[in-house]
């Protein structure tokens, strides 16, 4: 019975149209609801640089263009030459790069270190750890901490603070522990010590969850507002986030003013906002696979 | 056991943070090696503004001071200044922003707490800044156990009996004069305003724009014409408070609201807009009429917005396109939001010296001054200005202009300074930054208001002191909750959106909360 349904096989797929190169119209369809879809993704952001490249009384008698009659790079302009722009990309640049090593390395460390097989108060730390992820001090307690470690008002609140994310190092944790026990024995074997094994074997060995983590920081630290909102004063060491909400802000509030900024104008707006989206935009599409990935790689062992 | 060592540890944290996080309860005066006592100041207008210029040196001088300026986000006011301040971190002079809704659980709390440092009992050492306080509305009910603990920042230090805001319809005249609905001095009865709703309507929908918005948070502004008060706590006729959204008055005025959506007069969008995107809607051509807050700098904001829409528009006339529209209500009254004179005022920590409070007083009280106001406005006599016949000449060197012809902002530090005691609306008139026309048109208007109320014209509508600024438990825990509820039904029942009749309306209001509410505010006023 078993082979007589065997041989008749071949026939039945026979009878079914195979792989093909051919667009039936099932295929239509979905490419037609997919490229509406990936249309209604992209639209938002070239709306966006439409309108930052229209002069106010096109955009403002049409606010609904698709493409615009006068080009007008005076937005842009004004955002190049707006040195709190300056200033808050600076100090992104330097929460992206200082501000995501630093909270990689103790991240990856600490994974790593919890990794690894039961050493005294592991279970401890990881506990300890681990609540922070439920548990938070409150705002008021936080503030004086960061006050009394004479944070305020500097750049390192924006960085320090951030050391150890639980959600990412748990990932890198899992990772480590994902890798066989093997090649940390054979390692020990050959007279390498702890550092050496996690430098030349583990690490090399996850770079892809690496890069997912670094990204999830990197992000982080484009986007980062909060903690300079709250600790710091000075207008200088705005992020590049607080900088766009000014420019947002400042036009739509109905508080008088008496040292109203610049006017700004609705392209003005769109060009502070392309440009403080434009590196994200360019680098995501290329990155974002390591986003599943890593995590779909971090969440196999717990 | 494990459960012991996290106790042990989280108590160890606990115990380690309350140590570090002592404070103290003063702060010593320093000086710079040049003798000036050192100021830090936090203020919303300092916006960029960091001292340096030649002015805020000459300021410095003159009272042997060293000011270090910090400033808010636009955004982040309120947060920023509630984690100063419960954080014990504030400025030695710093800003918030008060009103009857934060009274209690910021000004009246700072102060009772003794979290700020209260004004000196007598202050005839400082008269200009005594007449300011004299002239603020309201001021008595800041007193907290007889002192005040701040000092409200004037809108208008020359004039404080207008006692209504800038809340009104600016609309269209050109397009009113093309489509033959103009009325004369813009003057509208209510019937004329609803045909003038109607006519911009039609002539409006086939480009997709409509004839009325209001500013987000003020919508909507047709109850102003019947309601009693502005927001909770209305009073029936022996006085007694009742909740102000359940009265006739509000009731009619909300149903009219409803009538001008379901008319289609509305703009769609205001159950949905974010702040700012009514304005923007004006200033784009897209709306005929819009309700606002019309101070001088959004005024001018709008009209300098306005101005850039309709570069290319032939004939355009500016002035015809932003005119104040004076609407008297079916009851053939104008009727406009009652205010206070200030809404923000400076504090002082309460850590500082005696002596330091009293310098940035005397400072104040000279930036009041004939001489500290010229000062702030113009800079130095000889310098940037000359006095000839008793007027002040601008030397054009000292203080040039822009590419249209314009007198050029610069940066005078005295006049940040000066926005600790007076948001600047008295120097309007000097100021060779002022739009002459705006500040006339709107005098003018304000004039007309102020006959209007003369001749029992005028309806204003405020909420009693006695009630506004009442800081009873009940009131203060649940009042901000009650208007921002209460605002969220008059949407649902003017967009027929979840409420649909007028006693489900009521219903939301029969509960719990407003009854006691209500019930301890007329036990607290006697009523």
């Amino acid at each position: 019975m078993k082979k007589a349904a065997l041989k008749r096989l071949p026939l039945i797929t026979r009878d079914r149209p195979g792989p093909s190169n051919k667009f039936g119209t099932m295929d239509v369809v979905i490419f037609i609801i997919l490229t509406l879809f990936a249309l209604s993704i992209i639209f938002p952001f070239y709306y966006l640089f439409v309108v930052s490249i229209t002069p106010q009384h096109i955009y403002a008698n049409n606010p609904s263009l698709l493409w615009t009659p006068e080009i007008s790079f005076e937005a842009y302009k004004n955002v190049i030459e707006d040195k709190n722009i300056w200033n808050g990309l600076g100090i992104t640049l330097i929460l992206l790069f200082g501000g995501t090593a630093y909270q990689m390395f103790f991240t990856v460390i600490t994974g790593y270190a919890l990794s690894r097989q039961n050493w005294l108060g592991k279970n401890f730390v990881m506990n300890m750890i681990l609540v922070t992820m439920f548990f938070g001090g409150g705002l008021i307690p936080y503030y004086q901490l960061i006050k009394s470690l004479g944070m305020m008002n500097t750049i390192w609140v924006m960085i320090i603070p951030g050391a150890i994310d639980t959600f990412n190092m748990l990932l890198m944790r899992n990772y480590f522990a994902s890798l066989p026990k093997e090649l940390e024995e054979s390692a020990r074997v050959d007279g390498a010590n702890d550092v050496q094994i996690f430098v030349k074997i583990f690490l090399p060995l996850s770079l892809p969850m690496l890069a997912t983590v670094g990204l999830f920081f990197a992000v982080g630290n484009w986007n980062s507002w909060y903690n300079g909102m709250l600790f710091n004063k000075d207008p200088q060491i705005r992020t590049l986030q607080q900088v766009l909400q000014q420019i947002i802000i400042t036009t739509s509030s109905s508080i008088p003013n008496p040292h109203p900024e610049k006017t700004n104008t609705e392209s003005l707006k769109m060009a502070a906002i392309f440009f403080t989206i434009l590196p994200m935009m360019c680098f995501y599409p290329f990155l974002q696979r390591y986003f599943v990935k890593g995590i779909v790689v971090g969440a196999i062992k717990g | 056991m494990r459960k012991s060592i996290l106790l042990l540890a989280a108590t160890s944290m606990a115990l380690g943070l309350l140590t570090v996080s002592g404070c103290s309860n003063n702060k010593k005066d320093k000086y710079t090696k040049d003798g000036k006592l050192m100021v830090s100041m936090r203020n919303l207008y300092f916006s960029s503004y960091k001292g340096g210029d030649s002015y805020i040196e000459e300021v410095e001088n003159k009272f042997k001071l060293k000011f270090s300026f910090e400033t808010y986000d636009w955004a982040n006011w309120e947060t920023q200044v509630t984690g100063s301040i419960n954080g014990q971190n504030m400025e030695d002079v710093f800003h918030a922003n008060i009103d009857s809704y934060n009274f209690a659980t910021t000004y009246k709390f700072w102060a009772e707490e003794e979290l700020v440092k209260p004004l000196p009992e007598d202050m005839s050492k400082w008269p200009n800044i005594q007449t300011v306080l004299e002239n603020t509305s309201n001021i008595e009910s800041l007193k907290v156990n007889g002192r005040l603990y701040g000092l409200p920042i004037a809108k208008n230090t020359t004039d404080y009996s207008t006692s209504f805001s800038p809340f009104t319809y600016i609309y269209r005249r050109d397009w009113a004069k093309k489509w033959g609905v103009y009325k004369e001095n813009d003057e509208y009865t209510w019937a004329e305003f609803e045909a003038l709703l109607e006519k911009f309507k039609v002539e409006l929908a086939p480009y997709n724009k409509y004839a009325l918005a209001d500013v987000e948070w003020g919508f909507p502004s047709i109850p102003n014409f019947y309601k009693q008060v502005p927001h909770c706590f209305a009073q029936d006729n022996t006085g007694k408070y009742v909740c102000n959204y359940t009265t006739d008055e509000y009731v009619a005025g909300l149903n009219k609201s409803q009538d001008f959506m379901s008319n289609g007069w509305y703009h769609p969008d205001q159950n949905s807009a974010a702040d700012g995107v009514m304005n923007a809607k004006y200033y784009s051509n897209q709306v005929g009429v819009l309700y606002e807050n019309l101070s001088y700098s959004n005024y001018i904001a709008l009209k300098n917005n306005l101005r850039k829409t309709n570069v290319d528009t032939p004939n355009f006339e500016i002035n015809d396109a932003i005119a104040l529209m004076k609407i008297k209500g079916e009851n053939n009254k104008y009727s406009l939001e009652g205010t206070d004179n200030w809404f923000s005022m400076t504090f002082f920590d309460y850590r500082i010296s005696d002596n330091k409070q009293e310098k940035m007083l005397d400072v104040l009280d000279w930036l009041l001054s004939e001489e500290g106001t010229r000062f702030s406005v113009y800079g130095f006599e000889g310098y940037d200005y000359d006095v000839v016949g008793g007027e002040v000449v601008i030397k054009p060197e000292a203080w040039p202009k822009d590419t249209n012809g314009e007198y050029a902002p610069k940066d005078n530090g005295a006049s940040y300074l000066r926005n600790l005691i007076s948001l600047g609306y008295d120097t309007l008139e000097m100021n060779p930054l002022t739009d002459k026309d705006a500040v006339d048109y709107l005098n003018a208007w304000d004039a007309e208001m102020k006959t209007a109320l003369a001749n029992n014209e005028l309806r204003v509508l405020k909420e009693t002191s006695e009630v506004m600024w009442l800081t009873t438990q009940k009131k203060s825990l649940n009042a901000n909750n009650m208007r921002e509820t209460a605002l969220k039904n008059v949407m649902k029942y003017v967009y027929k959106n979840g409420i649909t009749t007028i006693d489900d309306f009521k219903s939301k209001f029969n509960n719990k909360t407003w009854q006691e509410v209500l019930d301890e505010i007329n036990a607290a006023t006697g009523h």
